[in-house]
């Protein structure tokens, strides 16, 4: 029995409905910003006499094969899909039919990395994970973007929403930041130090040169910083106390990731929006029945 | 329907998060293919191995030689439809796509691509009769050893060049035939 109450209390415990709302705004924002850095792409990659044969494509990986780029594949019918996902983005932010928009943005990424997946970016495994968790959530349907971030017209009625979608974005923020620290460790110039004066020298440094050498014990530094950094910004979020210092932290993070890297902006947005998972910004002014239930909690 | 609503999302949820945290437990466990299918499927699956090691590449440049039935070269872009210049640096994706296609274990991608580039030649100009892929790297360190590479940073503080251009060439496949290679 208690370990039904736990349970109930990890996953059902009520929340307010305008946190997934924020994150439903999010992630359409940035899925709008992610179609736009595709539509370059989407004849080379994605059309049938392009540069990735579909046969080869179809046959690669594991998944189950759902690409509709395996059936929409020349110029023109390619380009109304890219077009048909941007108005989707823009439905899913103002809450219009938000859950059939979603599937059809979550089948939108999963159709580019089937029929792509050489050309994958990391952020649109990122992408796809939060698509799929926030397709079984509520998703806080009657806030508008005006309502929330202008707070203009006539908002609804706060409603209150089991918090299951939201522990399992943060379950995944913490995999995804503790997965790549205990890969890094493992690794020689990471050990050593040495790996932030090598991406600066990369082609992911937006200032290439040997420039390097002279900052060499600032970047050792910094390379041990990051690992502690990664470690630190999910739990930092989590606990009450320390989250507006992981916030502050984890957006300093991405935004230095997104300013000395280059092609990295996206995946940047893409993690400070997963940040929203664990704050609440109406903490204040909780539905009634919301401090009831936490009342309960507490009880 | 309230409790059977709440055992579903208790049972999915449960599911979900038992995946996401699988991807913190030690080693390489095997797992059925039906599973590993519905990861992937559902984007669940957990690999975040973003810089897991350092970059090697500063630039990367893919070009494509053709040579006609006189022996007079033509230079033509790798980008297919058209065999348009691509710009790796600009578009991160093209990096990743030539990147994985002709290192090993791209060969599946890069056998088609091939047969598809010689189509398009051929269809661009029917005199030619073969072509070789051009791919110019500009690398920090050609070897990719702890020994070999830090012998770049010494050879920096010396007034050295922090990249080292290394040209591989795939080819000649002929331009009329199947020119898988």
């Amino acid at each position: 029995m208690a370990l039904v109450e736990i349970y109930r209390s990890i996953w059902l415990k009520k929340v307010d409905d305008r946190r997934y709302a924020l994150l439903r705004i999010a992630f359409a924002t940035v899925m709008l910003i992610n179609i736009v850095h595709l539509w370059p792409y989407r004849v080379t990659l994605l059309c049938v006499d392009g540069i990735i044969d579909p046969v080869v494509a179809t046959s690669s990986g594991a998944g189950l094969h759902l690409s509709i780029f395996a059936v929409v594949n020349s110029p023109v019918p390619v380009t109304i899909v890219f077009i048909a996902a941007a108005v989707a983005t823009l439905l899913l932010a103002s809450g219009k039919l938000a859950r059939p928009m979603l599937g059809i943005l979550f089948w939108f990424l999963l159709s580019i990395m089937q029929r792509a997946p050489v050309s994958a970016a990391g952020w649109d495994f990122i992408l796809l994970n939060l698509a799929f968790i926030l397709l079984f959530s509520p998703l806080g349907e009657k806030w508008r973007p005006q309502h929330l971030l202008l707070r203009k017209g006539t908002p609804p009625d706060p409603q209150i929403v089991p918090r299951y979608g939201l522990v399992l974005i943060q379950l995944q923020v913490f995999v995804i930041y503790w997965q790549t620290v205990i890969q890094k460790v493992g690794d020689y110039y990471w050990q050593t130090g040495d790996f932030m004066t090598y991406f600066m020298l990369s082609h992911h440094s937006r200032f290439p040169g040997a420039w390097v050498i002279n900052w060499q014990g600032l970047l050792d530094i910094l390379t041990y910083l990051t690992l502690m950094v990664e470690l630190a910004i999910p739990i930092l979020l989590w606990i009450p106390k320390t989250r507006k210092a992981g916030l502050f932290l984890g957006v300093t993070f991405h935004l230095g990731i997104a300013i000395f890297g280059v092609n990295l902006a996206i995946f940047s947005m893409v993690m400070i929006i997963t940040f929203l998972a664990f704050i609440n910004p109406w903490h204040n002014q909780a539905p009634s029945t919301e401090t009831q239930d936490l009342q309960k909690d507490a009880g | 329907m309230k409790t059977l609503c709440a055992i579903l999302i208790v049972a999915f949820a449960s599911l979900c998060a038992a995946n996401i945290l699988a991807g913190l437990a030690p080693g390489n466990r095997p797992t059925s293919t039906w599973l590993t299918a519905l990861r992937q499927t559902t984007g669940l699956e957990q690999n975040w191995s973003m810089f897991h090691s350092i970059p090697r590449f500063y630039r990367l440049h893919v070009r494509v030689i053709a040579m006609d039935s006189g022996g007079k070269e033509h230079e033509f872009g790798p980008g297919l439809p058209g065999l348009k210049t691509l710009y790796p640096r600009e578009h991160i994706r093209y990096y990743y796509t030539f990147e994985r296609l002709f290192t090993p274990g791209g060969e599946n991608y890069r056998e088609p691509y091939i047969k598809a580039l010689a189509q398009a030649l051929e269809n661009k100009n029917p005199q030619l009769v073969e072509f070789s892929v051009h791919l110019n790297v500009e690398t920090t360190h050609p070897q990719n050893t702890p020994q070999e590479i830090s012998h770049l940073l010494e050879r920096i503080r010396k007034g050295g060049k922090p990249t080292v251009e290394q040209r591989s060439v795939f080819g000649p496949f002929p331009v009329k035939n199947d020119g898988a290679g």
